[in-house]
């Protein structure tokens, strides 16, 4: 019995997971190391590189910061409607990438309700970089919000009670008492959303203008060199991506292992 | 405790301009020309057959990795072996690598010539470019989703349960029927409502793989993207819609059956 | 410093918590809030605290109402059930936090606070304990670690909510006297929350009952131990048997016998109670006292219990310590006669009498 589903398990995990990934290096390295290298250093590659970084440079620290006050708000304190906070918050994990990309070109898109207040501005936003900002702070929404919501019920508000009745003010309890109770938690659940946002396809799809070297990501560079038949081009940026997908899975089961106390999983 | 006005006014803020409104552009959107034009809209064979096959290869998809997560979630949990370590991290990979490179690298696989086609094509077997890709990309997507919301309850539940069993005089089968699979079971539908609502709106790794065929193989993410590039704003709106509408209905019925499971219980 | 509450009430959504709330706690005082859960005597203490506001009433602090002002401005030492030590902090930095976060001109030096983090460990018994952390330590130890690190700020008053509720018993009686030794020394007003009667007792110059809102009885624990104001309080104080009697011209009757005579004339309906070991076992051949069978034996050590049937029906337990069991046990169909020692008298129209026979 156990070694049948130990068998059925490993087989499944071969299947789906493991054989995909050989896949992608394989498939980077069919012509060798050398077009390997030229074809991760091709400019439109580095653009798309810089401007993947770039977005998860703002999107994280910005769903970092509003997710801790969301979780401040609703885990501190009990308040009418929380409930339903709390449920509008994961809302954008229930809803289609896609979806999150169209929402913004049907209110800031030159058609969308927004579009010709815009346009008299002379502001562009869709088919341009911060509209794949926005289609990212979107699909990355609920990350940080999540993992520090649990831990900090859990935590409870005795400590940060006791230090009010020892003199501290507001800032001084947030800095001193809550912040390194919950630090590990929202390094984690930036590494979630800084992983989303680096690899988030569907949503910058549709915002964006498709335009090489300007507004193009490493996933939208994928797609373009795929659909132009590069294919070793194409998996060779795509192994790039996995190879980030895979720091990330390690730094995750690092934190995951060394402070599982602190971050509330048990 | 100080701080809630900040807190809930940052949160509002941020989840107004980021989800709510945008949201909202896409209901006026699509019901801005009255229930019945949308409807109109919606009732088109392409469409039709692009929402049954998103909806009912996320259910499929769904179904098949709750039996195979579950499986893999035992095995982690109840037995040692060599590389568990490993496979345990490399279950969120799906999480972790971007949808592009996903849907790159299943073609590669299961394509005519690819690692995995070249040997069940001769078999009558095809897989990429038809409907059977969407089912297997989307397998790949949502297993995580069933395999880490099934971990945690298992680990909890304690070995003393079964043994309690046992020495009541209960086979293995009993044990598992009788003791673990009520315990398991709102954990697993927590996970299976997960990976529906992740698979219905699943994009970039679909639609390498899927072909896209109208009528065929197009999904109904793919086909809002398609109108959104023919510029129907009005029709991609209504898909958008609709989807939500039928993930919301979804997700409500499995909350009610998860509300009936546990009634009775604390 | 002294503590007076005046009129205080207090509602969560439409359920009343606290209703007229009175109380004065002299200078030096340490006054124990007694009571089941539910009572509200938590909440009272945490709105002592500034950590809830009263709807109504006055929370005076040696005569000024502090009822709006905030809970860091109090300069209150608060004691949590559950500690409440920062986790992620040494002992040092727990004690030091109240000084450390204060303006820099009211901030003492840092080798100021080093002395009196090192004082007040030596005060708790931890001197040696700096560098550890909360969760390096027993449940005593962080207890301690607490008070020293509510002592820091210098309190005013210092508030304690079940602080040995999450102790095992030795521990808990061990951690008793040393407290109330430390209070007495310090000469710090102080204010107990509890749910057990020993504890409220054994540490309190004064205990509040409290139930539903409301204190039923302030007094010294003698007082309230052996005058219980009212029914509730006797039977929070436990072990007291529920007997139904008559008062008629001064003698207490149940069934037909007499229980004891009173100083009252009335003649009504009203409620006996007796604590099961201020009942004394007589022979079967005594004089007086009333007829009763045992239904049940149950050695326990220092004592043994008994149920009882009455003569005229109702049940009684009892506990006989030791010392006055002479011979063998009783065993179940046996007949003695019982001799109530201490025991009160309530009814409505009697109002309430305590009694000792003899």
């Amino acid at each position: 019995m156990r070694r049948l589903l130990i068998g059925i398990a490993l087989g499944f995990f071969a299947l789906f997971l493991l054989l995909p990934l050989v896949v992608v290096f394989a498939e980077a390295l069919t012509k060798g190391i050398a077009p390997y290298f030229t074809a991760i250093v091709e400019p439109d590659a580095i653009a798309a590189l810089k401007l993947s970084l770039a977005i998860v440079a703002i999107v994280v620290p910005i769903n970092a910061l509003c997710g801790l006050c969301a979780a401040w708000a609703i885990a501190k304190f009990r308040f009418p409607g929380r409930s339903l906070l709390l449920a509008l918050i994961d809302l954008p994990f229930a809803v289609s990438p896609v979806i999150a990309g169209l929402v913004y070109v049907l209110l800031l898109g030159s058609r969308g309700v927004l579009g010709p207040l815009l346009q008299e501005w002379d502001i562009q936003i869709i088919f341009a970089v911060p509209g794949m900002v926005l289609a990212t702070l979107f699909v990355t929404f609920p990350f940080v919000a999540r993992e520090l919501i649990p831990l900090m019920e859990q935590q409870g508000n005795d400590e940060e009670h006791a230090a009010r009745l020892l003199g501290a003010n507001g800032l001084q309890i947030f800095r001193r008492v809550t912040l390194p109770n919950i630090k590990w938690a929202l390094m984690y659940g930036a590494l979630l959303c800084g992983a989303r946002a680096l690899g988030e396809f569907g949503a910058v799809s549709v915002v964006s203008g498709h335009i090489r070297g300007q507004t193009n990501t490493l996933p939208l560079q994928v797609e373009i060199l795929y659909n132009e038949y590069q294919f070793q081009a194409a998996f060779a940026v795509a192994s790039m991506l996995a190879l980030f997908a895979l720091i990330t899975l390690a730094v995750k089961a690092l934190l995951e292992r060394r402070y599982a106390r602190e971050l509330g999983h048990h | 405790m100080p701080g809630f006005g900040l807190a809930m006014g940052v949160t509002l803020a941020w989840l107004g301009l980021i989800v709510l409104i945008p949201l909202a552009a896409l209901l006026a959107k699509s019901l801005g020309n009255g229930p019945a034009f949308w409807w109109q809209t919606l009732a088109t064979p392409r469409v039709a057959a692009a929402l049954e096959l998103s909806f009912f290869s996320a259910l499929a998809a769904a179904a098949v990795d709750m039996v195979f997560g579950l499986i893999i979630a035992w095995v982690l949990v109840r037995y040692r072996f060599p590389g568990r370590r490993i496979v345990d991290a490399l279950i969120d990979l799906p999480f972790a690598l971007p949808t592009a490179v996903a849907g790159i690298t299943l073609t590669a696989l299961y394509a005519g010539n690819g690692w995995l086609g070249r040997y069940l094509e001769p078999l009558g077997i095809q897989i990429a470019f038809t409907r059977v890709g969407v089912f297997v990309a989307l397998v790949f997507v949502a297993l995580p989703f069933i395999v880490r919301t099934v971990q945690p309850v298992l680990q909890d539940l304690d070995k003393e349960y079964e043994e309690a069993a046992a020495s009541l005089g209960a086979t293995r089968w009993q044990c598992f029927w009788r003791v673990l699979w009520p315990a398991l079971l709102p954990a697993l539908l927590t996970g299976f409502t997960l990976a529906l609502a992740r698979a219905v709106g699943e994009y970039g790794s679909v639609i390498f793989i899927a072909g896209n065929l109208p009528m065929v193989s197009e999904i109904a993410p793919l086909l809002i993207a398609v109108k959104l590039e023919q510029y129907d704003y009005v029709g991609a709106a209504a898909i958008g819609t609709a989807m939500l509408l039928i993930s919301f209905v979804l997700l409500l019925g499995l909350n009610l059956l998860q509300r009936w499971l546990r009634r009775g219980r604390m | 410093m002294q503590v007076g509450i005046q009129s205080l009430s207090k509602s969560f959504g439409s359920t009343r918590v606290l209703s007229g709330i009175e109380l004065e706690v002299k200078e030096g005082e340490f006054c124990a809030l007694l009571g089941p859960s539910g009572s509200g005597k938590t909440t009272l203490l945490r709105i002592i605290a500034g950590l809830e506001f009263a709807d109504h009433g006055k929370v005076l602090f040696d005569g000024v109402d502090v009822a709006n002002r905030e809970a860091r401005d109090r300069q209150v030492g608060f004691v949590f059930q559950h500690y409440a030590l920062f986790r992620h902090m040494t002992v040092h930095d727990n004690v030091a936090f109240g000084l450390q976060i204060r303006s820099r001109a009211k901030r003492p030096a840092r080798a100021e606070i080093d002395r009196r983090v090192g004082e007040l460990l030596e005060l708790v018994q931890l001197a040696g304990f700096e560098g550890r952390f909360p969760d390096q330590l027993s449940g005593g130890q962080r207890q301690r670690v607490a008070l020293a690190r509510a002592l820091a700020i210098e309190p005013r008053v210092l508030l304690l909510d079940e602080p040995f509720g999450a102790l095992d018993a030795r521990v808990r009686r061990e951690m008793r006297s040393w407290l109330r030794d430390l209070q007495r020394k310090l000469n710090l007003t102080s204010i107990l929350v509890t749910h057990d009667q020993d504890e409220a007792l054994e540490l309190a110059d004064r205990v509040a009952v409290m139930e539903q809102g409301q204190v039923l009885q302030y007094d010294v624990p003698q007082q309230v131990y052996d005058r219980p104001a009212t029914p509730a309080v006797y039977d929070f104080l436990g072990g007291a048997n529920r007997l139904a009697v008559r008062v008629s011209q001064g003698r207490v009757l149940l069934g037909n016998e007499v229980v004891a005579v009173l100083a009252a004339a009335d003649d009504a309906a009203a409620q006996l109670h007796v604590r099961s070991h201020d009942i004394q076992l007589l022979p079967a051949d005594a004089a007086a006292g009333l007829q009763a069978q045992v239904l049940r034996a149950t050695w326990g050590g220092a004592s043994t219990h008994y149920d009882l049937r009455l003569a005229e029906g109702s049940t009684v337990e009892v506990d006989q310590p030791r010392w006055a069991q002479s011979g063998q046990l009783l065993a179940a169909g046996d007949t003695v006669r019982l001799r109530l020692e201490r025991f009160g008298v309530f009814g409505p129209v009697a109002g309430s009498h305590h009694g000792i026979t003899g």
